[in-house]
């Protein structure tokens, strides 16, 4: 990609992260934390509701807003998808068309050549996919549980240190794009905190086991998404998982899972430390 | 200054209400800590060594959680469900929801009686959660997590290009990695499928509709 590209070519579709990124995450935190506010006045959740169920309801509002955000945000995302793979298409001599210069034109181009259903390729898959909170959620309990265990056997009583990590992270991750953990902070009548580094630990190896499973419908919602560079290519979820197992076999499916797998640990740690830096500087600021 | 109260014996937590400088304040001792983003009116006063504020530093001089927006990490255990105001929600024991800020000021309470037991200690009236607070908690979050999204994505930007168009490689991808072969980006469209998926099909269609059912949409049954 390098040599073919240059650096130009590693930051394909940056223009259009730029745009998405605050907007889906800021339409996902408030209708996250709306959701999580309106199940609880719904349930009448009070003292003797179980970790279980807070933990459900957590769950069921990032589903919630994971749905929400990806049927608003689902045409940027396509154009995103098409600018990343649009040059790498022209190289493989396929793709025809003009190329996309950013989103505005990308979605300009798209609606006009493609109709507007296009730029809501792989919506459905999107819902699906963010069902992976339902696996993400208890694997992060688990291993915090595991981890929190761990230092208390090791007599780290009010350990917390090592960063801007402790209670305060665990609060970041409960609505963070580490993927809407369970917002329960640390352990009752315990002053064990976790240090920031297993945290991030935590994150990722939920995340990882969330990709796992859900990996495969991301690579169809991709597929999908990119469909405009081929004629004849499969615009339904049976035809390209039918394709993609027929002409590659089941490891077809985790195609990517690699660069996805070096991808998860950064970016939970960039993600959790931004979140809460930038939460305790509008704390300070007063908000 | 007011005297020390215990409630929800078990959990090690202790309250003092009294008046400093004409402000009522509201001193929490406790074992446990939970945090949460909680905006007091009141004058919080957290234990020495026993609670340890998110927000460690101050302006010199500063007065420790004064003054409206301030926000305190309170750290309750179950017991503070007495002291929760009302309206404030525990989700799970130890953990509080508050749902707005306690009430200035703070009603005083009785000093505890003679036998030791101690005073329940209640705020009197509700606390309402305000528009702005609620408002403001939701736009702090907005921003947070718009400008973490936004940070991540850029320092990624190269992962998510690379797993985007290994996502798309199609049949020229993993298995011409492993025949070392150079693989190129190809969609997974019909006519890339391999022989036998192709024919398997077009036998079925052939064998129980015929062509012609296929192109007018019908379909076909599993092979």
């Amino acid at each position: 990609m390098l040599k073919r590209e240059g650096w130009r070519g590693c930051v394909r579709g940056l223009s259009t992260t730029m745009l998405i990124a605050p907007t889906h995450w800021s339409l996902y935190f408030s209708v996250y934390e709306g959701s999580k506010w309106l199940l609880g006045s719904l349930t009448g959740a009070g003292d003797d509701t179980s970790a279980t169920t807070a933990a459900a309801m957590s769950a069921a509002a990032a589903a919630g807003a994971a749905v929400v955000t990806d049927t608003v945000t689902n045409p940027l995302w396509v154009v995103r998808t098409r600018l990343m793979t649009q040059h790498a298409h022209l190289f493989a001599g396929g793709g025809g068309g003009r190329l996309l210069r950013g989103p505005l034109d990308g979605v300009r181009t798209i609606a006009s050549e493609e109709g507007w259903r296009a730029l809501y390729r792989g919506l459905k898959v999107s819902w699906m996919a963010s069902l992976h909170v339902v696996v993400q959620f208890p694997v992060y309990e688990l291993s915090r549980r595991w981890l929190l265990e761990r230092r208390r056997r090791q007599g780290g009583g009010g350990g917390g240190g090592g960063g801007g990590g402790g209670d305060g992270g665990d609060r970041a991750l409960a609505a963070s794009a580490v993927g809407a953990i369970a917002s329960d902070a640390a352990e009752d009548g315990s002053a064990v905190r976790l240090r920031w580094w297993e945290l991030v630990l935590a994150a990722s190896s939920s995340k990882l086991a969330a990709s796992v499973v859900s990996f495969p419908l991301e690579l169809v919602r991709t597929r999908l998404q990119d469909a405009g560079h081929a004629a004849g290519a499969p615009v339904t979820v049976r035809a390209v998982l039918r394709g993609v197992v027929a002409a590659e076999g089941l490891p077809g499916l985790y195609a990517g899972f690699g660069p996805n797998l070096v991808r998860v640990v950064p970016s939970c740690a960039i993600t959790m430390l931004a979140y809460e830096s930038i939460a305790q500087e509008l704390s300070s600021l007063g908000w | 200054m007011g005297a020390w109260g215990s409630c929800g014996a078990g959990a090690g937590a202790s309250l003092r209400q009294g008046v400093s400088r004409d402000a009522p304040f509201l001193e929490v001792k406790m074992r446990a800590r939970i945090p949460i983003s909680m905006p007091m009116s009141a004058d919080v006063r957290l234990a020495r060594g026993q609670v340890r504020s998110r927000r460690r530093r101050r302006p010199a001089g500063g007065r420790r959680g004064a003054g409206r927006g301030a926000v305190q990490p309170v750290a309750l255990a179950g017991a503070v469900r007495e002291f929760a105001p009302a309206g404030a929600r525990l989700w799970r024991p130890g953990q509080l929801w508050a749902l707005g800020p306690i009430p200035v000021p703070l009603p005083l309470l009785p000093e505890p009686a003679a036998s030791g037991s101690p005073a329940p200690m209640r705020p009197s009236r509700p606390p309402a959660r305000s528009g702005k607070d609620a408002l403001q908690t939701s736009v702090g979050h907005m921003i947070s997590g718009a400008g973490a999204g936004t940070l991540t994505a850029v320092l990624c930007a190269p992962l998510d290009v690379i797993r985007t168009r290994m996502q798309c490689r199609g049949e020229d991808g993993w298995r011409a990695r492993c025949e070392g072969r150079p693989a190129s980006l190809a969609l997974a469209s019909p006519e890339s499928l391999p022989p036998r998926m192709e024919s398997c099909s077009q036998a079925c269609s052939r064998r129980r509709f015929g062509p012609s059912t296929r192109r007018r949409g019908g379909r076909s049954p599993r092979c």
